[in-house]
């Protein structure tokens, strides 16, 4: 194959792919933001919908473990302010990608001893 | 009568009608596996998370278990080769997984008519630049391959 035949091959191909990247991906495109945003809204597990939760109402935790059960998920927190550090759980019962129901438990971060008595 | 000068070779033209078409596909499939497997690296455009629940709880898994990055760095090495005309059949056969799980998912998983068609259109597209280099193939088409040996080493080491 010719060499300008080639580069002319490569930037045709770069040139199509931009081209019909470009149109599906836009907001007219099968694949645009909209679509994808509208496929992740509805395939949040209970896992992620307790978690994103968890984040939007509760920024200052930090989260140490999540363990998911079916709908039941319960999430092991750790917060600090000025009164203190705080640790708790959270227990969350997600229907139809919404939280239906959340227990909270928690309660001042004690010291561990350092040697048992 | 028409001179020597003035007829068409067929040998030629038959051969210059055959190169287009499957250089038309092997680099637009090149460019958008190039194109695809870079996006996860340096995102062109948002990374698509499955166009179904179910394509996204696997794409999902894929990324967290980090299997996704090797897919899509194989995808980028492929479409590269296909761009460059090196390696071009290993390069065919390399992105046939990949073509067969995209075509799967779109075709299974997602089901509407763009992801359907893509399906088809990726099969068929990986298809054709491996026909174009079936001669390359058909050795491993042998039914009574025989015996192992070493033939296939002192080839690749360049001695007879």
């Amino acid at each position: 194959m010719r060499t300008w035949v080639h580069v002319l091959g490569i930037l045709g191909g770069i040139a199509a792919t931009a081209g019909f990247e470009g149109w599906t991906t836009s907001s007219h495109g099968p694949r645009s933001k909209a679509h994808y945003a509208s496929v992740e809204n509805v395939s949040m597990t209970p896992r992620e919908v307790a978690l994103a939760y968890e984040r939007s109402a509760f920024g200052q935790h930090s989260i140490e473990h999540v363990a998911a059960d079916g709908n039941i998920v319960m999430v092991h927190y750790q917060s600090r302010n000025d009164r203190g550090a705080t640790v708790g759980v959270d227990i969350y019962r997600i229907d139809q990608r919404k939280v239906a129901e959340r227990w909270s438990i928690s309660q001042a971060q004690t010291a561990v001893p350092s040697s048992a008595p | 009568m028409a001179s020597a000068a003035h007829q068409i070779d067929p040998v030629a033209t038959t051969s210059r009608s055959f190169l287009i078409p499957f250089y038309a596909v092997q680099f637009f499939f090149g460019a958008w596996f190039l194109y695809n497997g870079l996006n996860f690296f340096v995102s062109f455009f948002p990374q698509p998370s499955g166009s179904s629940p179910l394509s996204h709880e696997l794409i999902s898994a894929l990324i967290d278990s980090k299997l996704f990055a090797v897919v899509k760095l194989l995808e980028a090495v492929t479409g590269l080769a296909f761009l460059a005309n090196r390696f071009v059949p290993l390069a065919a056969v390399l992105a046939f997984p990949i073509s067969f799980c995209i075509a799967h998912l779109n075709f299974v998983a997602n089901g509407d008519t763009f992801s359907v068609i893509t399906s088809i259109v990726v099969i068929a597209f990986n298809g054709i630049i491996a026909i174009g280099h079936l001669d390359r193939f058909l050795p491993m088409l042998a039914c009574n391959q025989g015996d192992p040996g070493p033939a296939g080493l002192r080839a690749f080491f360049g001695r007879s």
